[in-house]
């Protein structure tokens, strides 16, 4: 699904703060990629949250410009100053392999190149958080995985087990991932 | 989608729903039963309305939802109304709220609080992953994280609610709810200065100071301002 979401007011702010560095003189390309409640928005999810949690792994100066800029236009329309934030940032590696390569575009605002990640990646990564988050379980089942995502998923979870460090073998994740199986 | 859901109402408090605020500004107090309510159904909320009550727990009338939560909460939302307001007073909500909680009953049968989890693989997995406050509760739910990005600041909510002023200017204390029960359960009177105590759950006594503030303020009057307010006169809301 690529519907727009039913938020005029956060694409507006992200309009906004776009016009905002483009009046401060930012002319390259930087690309935000999406990956929280506005990504679920995209995504068909309609119970969600309308703030922009973005994957970052830019240079921090350029994000302490972005972020000022979100404050000021926060202010202005009356949003919480952390609309845009980059909090998931540090869970970016709980995405599958090739996220990246996969997420869809949502519009260019003055520099500011909007993309989301794709639907499997964001269910991947609720998957992943499920366990100890009760609402990324409720979107995963409102996403309505399919059976070829599910065998996507293990696969995602015996990469995720095979690569951790401390020898987590994701078995609380499994059992979500069983679970679904199980309702198909 | 429906103007009264229950999303609609709270984003007409700042939550920032993807969905229009509600028309009708929402009962502060009644939105929180309806909330504790819901919750099993509706996860998304737990640690939107815990981070709403800690940025926002003044704009609650106290003594007011103490009274509906013995009056009107059935016993099993109950421990759901405590753990959201346990774990907003434990993350910086105002600890005056406690008189709340305090009449909260807990489950008698421990229970995974959200249904998400309620197939009994995914139970083991919920009370693995519990809080130490939901355990005391008897319900299981992860421990609360912030989401301060999708709640309005103050001005927002004041700008779309502009009745909610006087509440967080009293910072939610016995005159709020005095003020609200008139507005909200009494249709602008009340009988007799007992039955303003009853309906705010306080004492006569914390009642009549709380009323002879609101008199000084203009806020409330009463029939026979000759006989003060110690006689049980009718008490009215003023007009404003």
């Amino acid at each position: 699904m690529n519907a727009q979401p039913n938020h005029p007011e956060i694409l507006q702010a992200v309009s906004k703060t776009g016009d905002l560095l483009a009046q401060q003189g930012v002319v390259d390309v930087v690309r935000l990629v999406i990956a929280g409640g506005v990504a679920g928005l995209f995504n068909g999810l309609t119970r969600t949250t309308a703030d922009c949690d973005v994957l970052w792994s830019g240079d921090e100066e350029i994000w302490v410009q972005i972020a000022t800029a979100a404050a000021q236009v926060a202010d202005e329309l009356g949003l919480p100053s952390t609309w845009l934030n980059k909090d998931c940032s540090i869970y970016a590696d709980c995405f599958p392999l090739g996220w990246g390569d996969r997420v869809e575009s949502v519009g260019c605002y003055g520099p500011l190149e909007v993309c989301r990640v794709s639907r499997f990646d964001l269910i991947a990564s609720k998957l992943v958080s499920s366990p100890s988050r009760p609402q990324d379980l409720a979107d995963i089942h409102d996403l309505k995985p399919t059976p070829e995502e599910l065998g996507l998923l293990e696969k995602h979870l015996d990469r995720l087990a095979s690569e951790h460090l401390d020898g987590h073998d994701y078995d609380a994740q499994r059992v979500v991932l069983h679970s679904l199986r199980s309702e198909q | 989608m429906s103007e009264h859901t229950i999303e609609s109402r709270w984003a007409r408090l700042g939550i920032l729903f993807s969905i229009e605020p509600s028309q009708e500004p929402p009962d502060i107090e009644r939105l929180l039963l309806d909330t504790a309510r819901e919750l099993s159904t509706n996860p998304r909320l737990f640690s939107l309305v815990v981070t709403w009550l800690v940025e926002h727990g003044f704009f609650v009338a106290r003594h007011r939802l103490k009274h509906l939560v013995v009056t009107e909460l059935e016993p099993e939302h109950q421990p759901v109304l405590g753990l959201l307001l346990d774990e907003a007073i434990e993350h910086g909500a105002p600890a005056e709220l406690r008189i709340v909680r305090d009449v909260c009953q807990p489950a008698t049968a421990s229970r995974v609080l959200f249904n998400e989890y309620s197939q009994p693989s995914l139970a083991a997995i919920a009370k693995s992953t519990a809080s130490e406050l939901s355990k005391r509760w008897g319900i299981w739910a992860p421990p609360v994280e912030l989401k301060r990005d999708a709640v309005r600041p103050s001005r927002w909510i004041l700008d779309h609610n502009p009745y909610a002023l006087g509440r967080v200017i009293r910072k939610g204390d016995l005159r709020t709810s005095i003020l609200e029960t008139l507005r909200l359960d009494l249709d602008g009177k009340a009988p007799s200065v007992s039955a303003v105590s009853r309906c705010t759950a306080a004492t006569r006594v914390a009642v009549r100071d709380a009323l002879r503030s609101l008199m000084k303020e203009c806020a409330v009057v009463e029939d026979d301002p000759k006989k003060g307010i110690d006689g049980d006169r009718k008490i009215y809301l003023a007009v404003a």
